[in-house]
């Protein structure tokens, strides 16, 4: 993924310049936060399914190289076809392949955050093929030339009126802002991609090791369209998304459902067991699964290693009091949000150092995480091996410093706190700093610095009488 | 990327950092109480309910075969599609079908590939899809089809109505009683699809619009026999 | 106002308390006196290193965690901490930090373990439902993030609260939304911040309270300076001057 010309903190305020782009955003947000708290309430032994869910990801990550063989063999076992993708270029370069061996000329796309990390529509385009996207967000979202702003819902940061000028504009269909009417043309456009499509390709949400079967979850058919009537079905699978049994998919399946829209389960659920097979009556020709590094097997081995638990419910987006006041595309990733913030710079590098300070630490994230991943943890760590690498200001390093030396020596603590009195006798106006110098500014831009009080505690304690 | 060569990777950056393995604690035991069978109906019923789906209730093979007349009868054309006979619970219902005068389009795609978007373009002017199940959901209201021999995937995908012919001895109370009885559903089917409720999307401003790509409208005739 | 047997507990103010809002300190240290609670105060006390460890600056943080455990090793009773981010910081962040420590590892858990914020203290050690304040106002109650999801501060303030005499209480929308303080985060982050800051002080505004009432002084100010510059009347307490019954 490639840096985008603006910096962060000119996105974020490009995105605050946007009110009802972010009121959009809030509401949507909200709405799914609610709903998720709603199916979880509801939810028999919630927490101790959230906790056999994380125990499954821990069990997974720590025999991956085992889970991925015997996940490998049962595809192959099955008539698929395994590729093993150490970066973006291989894998889109494979699609390529098998694209001009096999004479592909339209592409029907199901969502996939993973296929948007490696860019892979452009690949293609840039082969001649035309690529559609089917899910109705990711659609509107191709055709307006926009990205994604949330990993669940590509555009919550829309309106309706905004989708009905899209469609007016690049359709030629006739203005309207209803959803069931945009909707309805949605459909009737995207049916012949679907029956034309000579290969349907997907992310997929999770890999069965004991059976080899991939499962795919929509809430509009897509997943199944795209599996089932084009003859070549290509899935690209991160190679983390895997869980060992049916078994235990049957809890990541509720989990994602609840935690991602708050339904019980996904409309539907496609358990994708190689191609078809004989005498069936339809069914993708060829199968190709495509399972790709891309920068994950370094996060394995990481401190960070945690965040590959994540099965992309985007719950923790819908929880972040940050991303509901910038949305995802002042993050510049295709991973918005608490995640986003956590695996960004590990995928795309430096560029992203910032991603990680944009939270106060709150922990909303944490709370809703369908896998109790540690969120705020894992963003105090990506800070402090940026720390540790020397990736910081040097007015910060210099400062930090100061700082603690100072709170390690009592003597010194107390000249600071003396010495902090006597600028705020001679500066504050009526005990307050309205401007800060340098820095510090940040936060006098939106409210007051109080000064500090004319006796500190520790002086009051030792002569109470002068209170 | 050779396939050792990606493994070695995955396996030296787990040896770099010892991972919890926290697996075998077993703590889930949610085991479904047995519940007796009308209310494992009665929870189906309300659960689909809830996600959309209607669904009617036959006491027998001739009233399941009225509402499916009925439900066809609604519609503006006679062609429908479904999965093979021997598939479905109500006897000989295509055939039944075929001699009222509904057309029954041959739902095997060929292999090749022009004449696999001709008979797709054929198939796309069906209305009513009609498929069995193989099993039921309680706790969701979900319904599981295998795709098989004689049991196609487009039958229940590609018309804008569905209707599923259910038998309540295939009703499960959740998804892990079903796993824990059919173990083998997960490797025999090239295609295992949980369906709850009619195609939806809530993508425009969070607005629930039933139909995208999938069936706008799922019955499901319950047959008790 | 139940007495019980005079024991020793120390104070640690945090460095905002000590320095910007004194006062706090004074009522939490009345408040425990009035409960039988002897207070001590090491005055060798400074930071507990929160902004460092937020900041990623693990060296310095472990620096002054090691200062903070130096001083408070020598005393005896619980530590008693009017924040939920400080406290947080010392009963969970500590140990993590020093786990690999020879020396301080051991002296960080026993640290942790004795270590309460101040509502909690009262309710959960002390036994405190009720301790006679008074305050008249229409207030409402900001949870502030740390204490409430990392240490679980919910009852213990609700209790206290609820049994302030003439204290009229009202509900805060969206209470449980981070106010946007977050230590540095307000200063580098200043965008978002004030963005989180708009938010909350609007729902602060739409609950008709005119008194906002949080435990920790970080967040404190960060909403009272906001409000000032607004020229509004909303009072901004840390519950404990509530408690202390400072009208």
């Amino acid at each position: 993924m490639a840096a985008t010309e603006l910096s962060f903190y000119d996105r974020i305020s490009d995105a605050l310049a946007k009110p009802e782009g972010q009121l959009a955003i809030s509401a949507g947000a909200k709405a799914k936060y609610d709903n998720r708290a709603r199916a979880m309430s509801e939810f028999p032994s919630m927490e101790i399914t959230r906790d056999r869910a994380r125990s499954i990801r821990a069990h997974t990550l720590s025999q991956l190289d085992k889970f991925l063989a015997e996940f490998a063999d049962n595809v192959e076992a099955l008539g698929g076809h395994i590729f093993w993708a150490k970066d973006a270029q291989e894998c889109n370069q494979y699609i390529n392949e098998i694209a001009r061996a096999k004479d592909v000329q339209l592409v029907a796309k199901a969502k996939s955050m993973l296929t948007e990390e490696i860019s892979l529509n452009q690949s293609l385009e840039t082969s001649g093929i035309d690529v559609v996207e089917t899910d109705l967000g990711e659609f509107i979202v191709q055709l307006s030339g926009d990205k994604p702003s949330h990993i669940i819902a590509p555009i919550l940061h829309m309106t309706r009126e905004d989708v009905g000028n899209v469609f007016n504009e690049k359709l030629n269909v006739p203005f309207s802002d209803d959803p069931a009417t945009l909707n309805a043309i949605a459909r009737t456009h995207m049916r012949e991609i679907f029956l034309k499509a000579d290969m349907g390709i997907s992310g997929v949400n999770f890999g069965v090791s004991e059976s080899g079967a991939i499962c795919l979850v929509t809430n509009e058919g897509n997943g199944r369209l795209i599996s089932t009537a084009p003859r070549i079905h290509v899935a690209v699978m991160g190679m983390e998304r895997l869980v060992p049994t049916l078994g235990d998919l049957s809890i990541m399946l509720q989990l994602l459902a609840r935690s991602a829209t708050g339904q019980k389960l996904t409309a539907y659920s496609s358990i994708l067991c190689g191609p078809r097979r004989k005498n069936e009556h339809d069914g993708p020709e060829e199968l190709h699964i495509v399972i790709l590094d891309n920068g994950r097997s370094e996060i394995l081995g990481s401190a960070l290693s945690e965040i590959l638990y994540c099965i992309r419910c985007g719950a923790c987006l819908n929880a972040c009091p940050v991303f509901h006041s910038i949305g995802g595309h002042a993050y510049g990733s295709v991973y918005p949000g608490p995640v986003g913030s956590v695996l960004s710079p590990l995928l795309f590098g430096d560029p992203w150092n910032p991603l990680p300070h944009a939270s106060s630490l709150c922990g909303a994230c944490k709370e809703v995480c369908p896998v109790n991943i540690d969120l705020p943890g894992l963003l105090l760590e990506s800070r402090s091996q940026q720390i540790a690498k020397g990736k910081s200001p040097l007015l910060m390093r210099l400062s930090q410093w100061i700082y603690a030396i100072t709170s390690c020596n009592p003597i010194l603590f107390g000249l600071a706190l003396r010495s902090g009195q006597v600028v705020s006798r001679l500066l504050a106006h009526d005990g307050w700093f309205t401007t800060l110098p340098g820095p510090l500014q940040g936060w006098s831009v939106h409210r007051d610095f109080p000064a500090l009080a004319k006796k500190s505690f520790r002086q009051l304690w030792d002569k109470p009488s002068q209170d | 990327m050779k396939r050792a060569h990606f493994l070695q990777k995955v396996s030296s950056a787990i040896g770099n950092r010892t991972l919890p393995d926290q697996d075998e604690t077993s703590t889930r035991q949610n085991t479904p109480t047995t519940a007796d069978l009308q209310t494992l109906i009665n929870k189906f019923i309300e659960e689909a309910n809830a996600v959309k789906a209607e669904t009617h209730l036959a006491n027998d093979d001739e009233v399941a075969f009225e509402m499916v007349m009925q439900l066809l009868n609604n519609q503006t054309n006679n062609k429908y599609m479904s999965w093979d006979d021997n598939c479905l619970p109500i006897k000989n219902l295509g055939q039944r079908l075929d001699s009222v005068d509904y057309l029954r389009y041959q739902s095997t795609v060929p292999r090749d590939t022009t004449e696999r978007t001709r008979a797709h373009i054929k198939l796309a002017e069906v209305s009513v899809g009609i498929t069995g199940c193989n099993a039921a959901l309680a706790d969701t209201g979900s319904i599981v089809l295998e795709s098989k021999p004689g049991q196609g995937r487009l039958s229940s995908l590609l018309p804008a109505i569905h209707i599923a012919l259910l038998t309540t001895d295939q009703i499960y109370p959740t998804m892990e009683s079903y796993i824990k009885s059919q173990p083998e559903s997960g490797y025999n089917s090239s295609n295992l699809i949980i369906v709850t409720g009619p195609s939806r999307t809530a993508d425009i401003t969070q607005t629930l619009t039933l139909g995208v790509h999938g069936p706008g409208k799922l019955h499901i005739i319950i047959i008790d026999k | 106002m139940t007495k019980i047997k005079k024991s020793i507990v120390q104070l640690l103010v945090t460095c905002m308390v000590d320095a910007i809002r004194p006062q706090v300190g004074t009522a939490v240290k009345t408040i425990l006196n009035n409960n039988g609670c002897e207070v001590g105060f090491p005055k060798q006390q400074t930071c507990c290193g929160q902004p460092a460890f937020n900041a990623g600056f693990l060296k310095q943080a472990r620096a002054m965690a090691r200062h903070t455990i130096d001083v408070f090793t020598n005393t005896s009773g619980p530590v008693v901490v009017p924040s939920g981010s400080c406290t947080d910081m010392i009963v969970h962040h500590y140990p993590e930090l020093l786990k690999s420590d020879p020396v301080y590892s051991s002296k960080a858990k026993s640290l942790s373990k004795r270590t309460y914020e101040f509502t909690q203290f009262l309710v959960d050690k002390l036994g405190l439902t009720n301790v006679g304040a008074k305050y008249n106002g229409k207030a409402t109650y900001h949870p502030c993030c740390h204490g409430l999801r990392n240490l679980n501060l919910v009852e213990q303030p609700s209790t206290l609260l609820d049994n302030v005499e003439d204290l009229e209480q009202v509900a805060l929308p969206c209470a449980e939304e981070c106010c946007g303080f977050g230590g540095l985060f307000s200063v580098r982050m200043s965008e978002i911040s004030g963005a989180m800051l708009e938010k909350k002080l609007s729902n602060v505004e739409e609950s008709g309270a005119d008194v906002l009432i949080a435990g920790d002084v970080g967040c404190i100010i960060h909403m009272e300076g906001s409000l000032r510059r607004k020229g509004s009347n909303i009072q901004v307490k840390h519950i404990a001057e509530i408690l202390n019954g400072c009208d």
